[in-house]
C-alpha cells in the first residue's frame, strides 16, 4: 500500500510540521499579568 | 502546515477502512509519536515550564477509537490521548504554545499540557482528578439520549482511574439509563509506580463490565486496527441503543508517569517485551 | 399576589423554568416518583416526564458530573443533592471540575446544585451542616442562600439562567414555617445583590438564610431599648455584595456579622475581615460575630440549641456592642 519513500515522505511532512510548531510557540507572546483574573466567571 | 493534517472526515457506517484511512491513521500514530518525542526532548532542555505526560506506546487507542468515532460525538480524553487531539484538529503550533504557556495556547496560559478542551470539536476538557471525565461524559451522553439525537461519548482513562469511586459510580449510572457511552481504559500496567496487580485483584478490567449489565472487551491496545474494530462496534451498539461498553485496551506506558520519572520501578525486560509490540512499528509493518 | 412558603417558591421557581425552557432537567436522588425528600420536586414528573425530572442512583459524584456534562451539551441542568452534607462526597466535580472549567477553558457550565442545608430540626451531624463557606472559597462557583419565599424564588430563577455553576443553598427549617405574598409575575432577584431587610442607623447586622429571621426579632426586640439596627441580608454569597454592606457599615459605624455555620473560617469571618479592611475608619467599635459553635452539629435538643445562633444570642450581642 505504501512503501518506504511515502513513509519518508510521511515523517519528513511531520518533522517539518513540528518544527513549525515549535517556531511558532517559542515566538508566541505570554499572556499579560493583568489576564490574571480574566473568565472566573462567564 | 501540511495537507494531511486535518480534522477526520466521516467514515460512514462501513466497517472497512480504504487506503486513504489506513494512511491517515499511520499519520496521527506517527505524529503523536514524533510530536511526543520532541516533547521529551524541549522538556529536557528546560524550553517549557511545568510537566509532561506522553501516551508513547499507546497511541493506537487515541487513534483506533479516534477514527471509530464521528466528529458530532463527545470525547473525553485523558492524559494519554494526545492523537485524539490532533485527529479533532488542534493543531501542533496550538499544543505546543500551550505546553509553553503561551496566550495563543487553547486555555490562553491558563492551564498546561494536555488540558484542553472545546466544544466546538466536542471535546470535554481532561483535569488531574482520575475519572473525572467519566460522569461528565455519561452527562454528555444523557443530554444526548434525553434529545433523541444519534451522537455517543467516549471517555478514557486508565487502569488506575478504574479503581476510583468515581468510575463505579459512573459504570453504574451509565448502565441504569443504558446510555451511549464508550468506556475506553488504556490498562498501561502501572498507575504512576503502582503495578496493576497491586491495583485490582482480577486479571481484566473489563470483567468488572458483568456486574454493572453491560458488555466489556477486551482488546490488544496496541493493534490500531483492532482498537478500530472494538470501538467501532462498542460506537455501534450505544447508536442502536444498547448501551455502555467497557473497552479494556491492554497496552503499556512506554515512559515514566511524567518525564520527571525515571520508571526505575518497571523491570527492563518488560519494556524490552512490550518494545516488541511497538503500536507504530506494527502497523508500520 | 398570593402567599406560598418558602418551600413553594423553590418549586414554582423549578416549574416555570421548565415550562419555559425545555433544556431545563432536574436529577437527583427521589426527585421524581418520591417528590423529593422534602417533597420540593413534588408533581414535576407528572407534568415533564421522568427524563426531565430523574431519579438517579446513589452516587452523588455521578449526579454532579452528569449535570456538567448535559450543560456542556446544552443543557440547564438542576441537579438536587438530598442533603447538602451529602455534597461532600461530589466535592471533586464541583471544585475541581465546574468551578474552574470556565476559567481553564472558555467554556461556560450553566449548571444548579440545589443543596437543603442548616439544622434547627434535630437532623443531627449528618443532616444539618452550614457547610456554605467550603463553596465561597472556591473561584468560579456562585453561591446563593435565600431566606425568603420572594428570594427563593427570584433567586432560583437567576440562578437557573446563569451561565456559571451556582449553590444554591435552601434552608430546610424555612421550607414550610415561612410563608409571605408574592408577586404572579415571572420576576428574578439577581445574583450578586444583597438587600437591606430592616433599615436602621445605630448597629448593622449581616446575616443570610433562616438566621436573617433570628436577626430580624431581635432587631425588633433591641428597638424597644431605643437602637436602631439595620438589617442586611446578603442573599447571595459568593461573589460578595460587598457595596451594600460596606455602605450600611459606614452610615452605622457599628457590625455584627450573624452565621448558621461553624463560627470560625465562615462566610462571617470573610465578611468582618472585609469591613476591617474596607470600612476601619467608619467603624465605633470592634466587629462582632454570633455563628454557631466549632463542634458537629449536635442531635439532642439542649445541645443543638446551645450550639445554634438564636434571637436572645444576637440580642446580647447586640447590647455589647451597643454599648461599645
Amino acid at each position: 500500500m505504501v512503501d518506504r519513500d511515502k513513509i519518508q515522505e510521511i515523517v519528513n511532512e511531520i518533522n517539518k510540521v513540528i518544527d513549525d510548531a515549535i517556531a511558532y510557540a517559542e515566538s508566541s507572546p505570554y499572556p499579560d499579568p493583568a489576564e490574571v483574573q480574566e473568565g472566573v466567571y462567564a | 502546515m501540511g495537507a494531511i493534517v486535518q480534522t477526520r472526515k466521516s467514515t460512514k457506517d462501513i466497517a472497512e477502512l480504504k487506503d486513504q484511512d489506513l494512511i491517515r491513521m499511520y499519520y496521527y500514530l506517527k505524529l503523536t509519536r514524533q510530536f511526543e518525542d520532541r516533547l521529551r526532548v524541549l522538556y529536557r532542555q528546560g524550553r517549557f515550564p511545568g510537566s509532561v505526560y506522553l501516551s508513547t506506546g499507546q497511541e493506537a487507542i487515541p487513534v483506533g477509537c479516534g477514527f471509530a468515532l464521528e466528529p458530532r460525538d463527545a470525547v473525553a480524553p485523558s492524559h494519554r490521548d494526545l492523537a485524539l487531539h490532533f485527529i479533532r484538529g488542534l493543531t501542533p503550533r496550538e499544543i505546543l504554545a500551550q505546553y509553553m504557556g503561551k496566550k495563543t495556547g487553547p486555555t490562553r496560559g491558563k492551564d498546561g499540557n494536555i488540558h484542553f478542551g472545546n466544544m466546538k470539536t466536542n471535546t470535554l476538557g481532561f483535569i488531574s482528578s482520575m475519572a473525572a471525565g467519566m460522569p461528565v461524559a455519561l452527562g454528555a451522553a444523557l443530554a444526548f439520549k434525553m434529545r433523541g439525537e444519534d451522537r455517543v461519548a467516549a471517555v478514557f482513562f486508565g487502569d488506575g482511574a478504574a479503581s476510583t469511586g468515581t468510575a463505579h459510580e459512573s459504570l453504574n449510572f451509565a448502565a441504569v439509563f443504558r446510555l451511549p457511552v464508550i468506556f475506553v481504559c488504556n490498562n498501561n500496567q502501572y498507575a504512576y509506580s503502582v503495578p496493576v496487580e497491586k491495583q485490582m485483584a482480577i486479571r481484566d478490567i473489563a470483567e468488572r463490565a458483568k456486574g454493572y449489565g453491560f458488555p466489556g472487551v477486551v482488546v490488544d491496545g496496541n493493534d490500531v486496527l483492532a482498537v478500530y474494530r472494538a470501538c467501532r462496534e462498542a460506537v455501534g451498539r450505544a447508536r442502536g441503543g444498547g448501551g455502555p461498553t467497557l473497552l479494556e485496551c491492554k497496552t503499556m506506558r512506554m515512559s515514566g508517569h511524567g518525564e520527571h520519572d525515571s520508571a526505575f520501578y518497571v523491570p527492563s525486560e518488560k519494556f524490552a517485551e512490550w518494545k516488541r509490540r511497538d503500536p507504530v512499528d506494527r502497523f508500520e509493518r | 399576589m398570593r402567599e406560598v412558603t418558602y418551600l413553594e417558591a423553590i418549586r414554582e421557581a423549578l416549574w416555570e423554568e421548565m415550562e419555559k425552557d425545555d433544556s431545563v432537567f432536574i436529577l437527583g436522588e427521589d426527585v421524581g416518583a418520591y417528590g423529593g425528600a422534602f417533597k420540593v420536586t413534588d408533581g414535576l414528573l407528572k407534568r415533564f416526564g421522568e427524563w426531565r425530572c430523574l431519579d438517579t442512583p446513589l452516587a452523588e459524584m455521578a449526579i454532579v458530573g452528569a449535570a456538567i456534562g448535559a450543560s456542556l451539551m446544552g443543557m440547564r441542568p438542576v441537579a438536587e443533592i438530598q442533603f447538602s452534607d451529602f455534597m461532600i462526597s461530589a466535592f471533586d466535580q464541583i471544585c475541581n471540575m465546574a468551578a474552574m472549567y470556565h476559567y481553564r477553558l472558555g467554556e461556560p457550565v450553566p449548571i444548579v446544585i440545589r443543596a437543603p442545608f442548616g439544622g434547627g430540626f434535630r437532623g443531627g451531624p449528618f443532616h444539618s451542616q452550614c457547610a456554605e463557606a467550603w463553596y465561597c472559597h472556591m473561584p468560579g462557583l456562585k453561591v446563593v442562600a435565600p431566606a425568603t419565599p420572594y428570594d427563593a424564588k427570584g433567586l432560583l430563577k437567576a440562578s437557573i439562567r446563569d451561565p456559571n455553576p451556582v449553590i444554591y443553598f435552601e434552608h430546610k427549617h424555612l421550607y414550610r414555617r415561612i410563608k409571605a405574598q408574592i408577586p404572579d409575575d415571572d420576576f428574578m432577584v439577581p445574583l450578586g445583590q444583597a438587600e437591606v431587610k430592616r433599615e436602621g442607623t445605630d448597629i448593622t447586622i449581616v446575616t443570610y438564610s433562616a438566621m436573617l429571621h433570628h436577626s430580624l426579632a431581635a432587631a425588633e426586640e433591641i428597638a424597644k431599648e431605643g437602637v436602631s439596627a439595620e438589617v442586611v441580608d446578603l442573599r447571595t454569597l459568593s461573589p460578595l455584595d460587598k457595596a451594600t454592606v460596606l455602605g450600611s457599615v459606614r452610615k452605622t459605624g457599628k457590625a455584627l456579622v450573624v452565621y448558621e455555620a461553624h463560627k470560625t473560617f465562615g462566610v462571617g469571618a470573610e465578611v468582618s475581615a472585609l469591613i476591617a479592611e474596607e470600612a476601619f475608619t467608619a467603624l465605633d467599635g470592634p466587629v462582632a460575630r454570633v455563628a454557631s459553635l466549632d463542634t458537629p452539629v449536635p442531635f439532642s435538643p439542649p445541645l443543638e440549641e446551645a450550639y445554634l445562633p438564636n434571637r436572645d444570642k444576637i440580642l446580647k450581642a447586640l447590647r455589647d456592642l451597643a454599648a461599645f
